[in-house]
């Protein structure tokens, strides 16, 4: 298939799923943090059966786990990623698209940027909000109120580079982890003995197994995508990504200063409301303070790609 | 009395020290195997993310470690040398790769089957509880199928002084 036939097949796609899914729905907290709490209590009440042993056994493979492989990973974030589609609509602008993924590819270029499963990629979402998102195994996602906050292409790249970051640093994954070991728990209050002899009776060993485990991590995923757009990941591991995105845009030959430049732009501006970004990360003013001296830097091109940014973005 | 020492005296000795020597360098040639762990990689001809690519490796296959100078790892892949992101590989023997699912059958105890994570396998299921997402995943479908050529991503960091007008200097 030719890229302008694909291109034309994927928007057609974009559009089928956000009529199917409505747009930027409204999310609640699920609440499981009162399920990891009864975890080891309801552990211990069923001690001894095969099916709290088992539970008990996937609690702690998740949480022992050093890693995923980066195709575990890729398939976990496809599935976050699908959820986040689900509750926005992709732009259909599709030059916007194609100079989104070049400026992120662009910022790629670095080494310190760790590569994926099947490699990065970057989506607009529609929405004046200010929201970027990433998923493990390296899909992108960020609205045009996001693009149109940044002042140049150097910015845009900023905001990609923080995501790149996330995605480098694990923290989706990290969460996947403890989003499990609380979806483990959960089962295990349902009654896991309901599961068994559900499967045992509806097919084979495997096909249980399976049916298991897509409600382990099923439960999981709805969980880190709501995490993802509506609390955020730690105070540390903002600014941890913060830190490595400065250097990997330093890296990639973009300004090392323009995240905080971009932190700065956000902080005195009050359109596209407090939600998104602005929601789930520290305070612009703190995220700033946390980089030091890697909030400056400059670079040569900044005024062609201003240009060239200019040209896409209107403003 | 002495006599000198026969071959019949030290062969067997030597034999096993040979053998163990033998393993010895199969152990350290292994730990210097590292396997693929992207679906598609290049291997560079500098520790540039965008240098000319000397092979082409996929997911699965296995590389000799030669040098390091992190996050660049030379490596060497049937018989041609060059450099690739440590994060494309693994040192772990028992990477989980894609694909490998319908090979483990279900024999896999359900600890294991949780150590193998969200598979493919365990996509298509999830896809058929949440129909819902069938548009969304269709479209990271597609997604996935778009490719932007490294000769158009270069002439992008070009036209943006983002490495030398001429060519050289790429990251």
């Amino acid at each position: 298939m030719t890229r302008r036939a694909n291109h034309a097949v994927l928007w057609g796609l974009a559009a089928a799923a956000a009529a199917s899914a409505g747009v930027c729905v409204s999310l609640a907290l699920s609440g499981c943090g009162a399920v990891e709490k009864t975890a080891d209590f309801l552990a211990g009440a069923t001690a001894g059966t095969p099916e709290s042993d088992m539970l008990r056994g996937v609690a702690r493979a998740a949480e022992s786990m050093k890693d995923y492989s980066p195709s575990q990973e890729h398939y976990i974030g496809r599935s976050v990623a699908a959820e986040i589609l689900s509750r926005y609509k992709v732009h259909g602008d599709k030059a916007l698209q194609e100079y989104v993924n070049l400026v992120g590819l662009a910022v790629l270029a670095a080494p310190e940027a760790a590569k994926t499963f099947s490699g990065y990629h970057f989506v607009v979402l529609e929405g004046q909000e200010v929201q970027a998102v990433s998923t493990p195994g390296g899909f992108v996602f960020l609205t045009e109120g996001a693009i149109r906050k940044a002042k140049d292409e150097d910015e845009l790249a900023s905001v990609l580079a923080h995501e790149i970051a996330h995605v480098t640093l694990k923290h989706g994954i990290q969460s996947i982890r403890a989003a499990t070991r609380k979806q483990s728990a959960a089962l295990l209050a349902q009654g896991a003995g309901g599961i068994a002899s559900d499967a045992a009776s509806q097919g084979t060993a495997q096909q249980k197994q399976l049916a298991d485990l897509t409600r382990l991590f099923g439960g999981a995923i709805q969980d880190i995508t709501t995490d993802l757009l509506v609390k955020g990941y730690s105070r540390q591991s903002e600014a941890d990504a913060d830190k490595l995105a400065a250097q990997i845009l330093q890296s990639s030959g973009y300004a090392r200063g323009a995240l905080a430049s971009y932190l700065g732009g956000l902080e005195h501006s009050s359109a596209g409301g407090k939600g998104g970004w602005l929601a789930t990360h520290p305070s612009p003013q703190e995220r700033i303070a946390s980089l030091g001296e890697l909030a400056q830097g400059s670079s040569p091109g900044e005024p062609i790609r201003r240009d060239r940014f200019r040209m896409r973005i209107p403003g | 009395m002495k006599r000198r020492l026969q071959w019949k005296d030290v062969g067997p000795g030597l034999g096993l020290a040979a053998a163990l020597l033998g393993f010895s360098g199969a152990v350290a040639w292994a730990a210097d195997l590292l396997t693929v762990t992207e679906r598609e990689a290049g291997i560079r001809s500098e520790k540039k993310t965008y240098s000319p690519k000397v092979a082409t490796v996929k997911e699965g296959d296995q590389v000799t470690l030669l040098e390091k100078d992190e996050p660049w790892l030379k490596v060497e892949f049937q018989g041609v040398q060059g450099w690739i992101n440590q994060s494309s590989v693994t040192d772990d023997p028992n990477v989980v790769l894609s694909g490998t699912e319908a090979a483990r059958g279900a024999r896999a105890t359900m600890q294991s089957a949780a150590q193998r994570g969200f598979t493919p396998e365990v996509e298509r299921e999830y896809r058929s509880t949440r129909p819902n997402l069938d548009a969304s995943f269709r479209f990271l479908d597609e997604l996935q199928k778009v490719k932007y050529p490294e000769e158009q991503v270069m002439a992008f960091l070009r036209k943006g002084l983002l490495i030398e007008p001429a060519g050289g200097g790429t990251r």
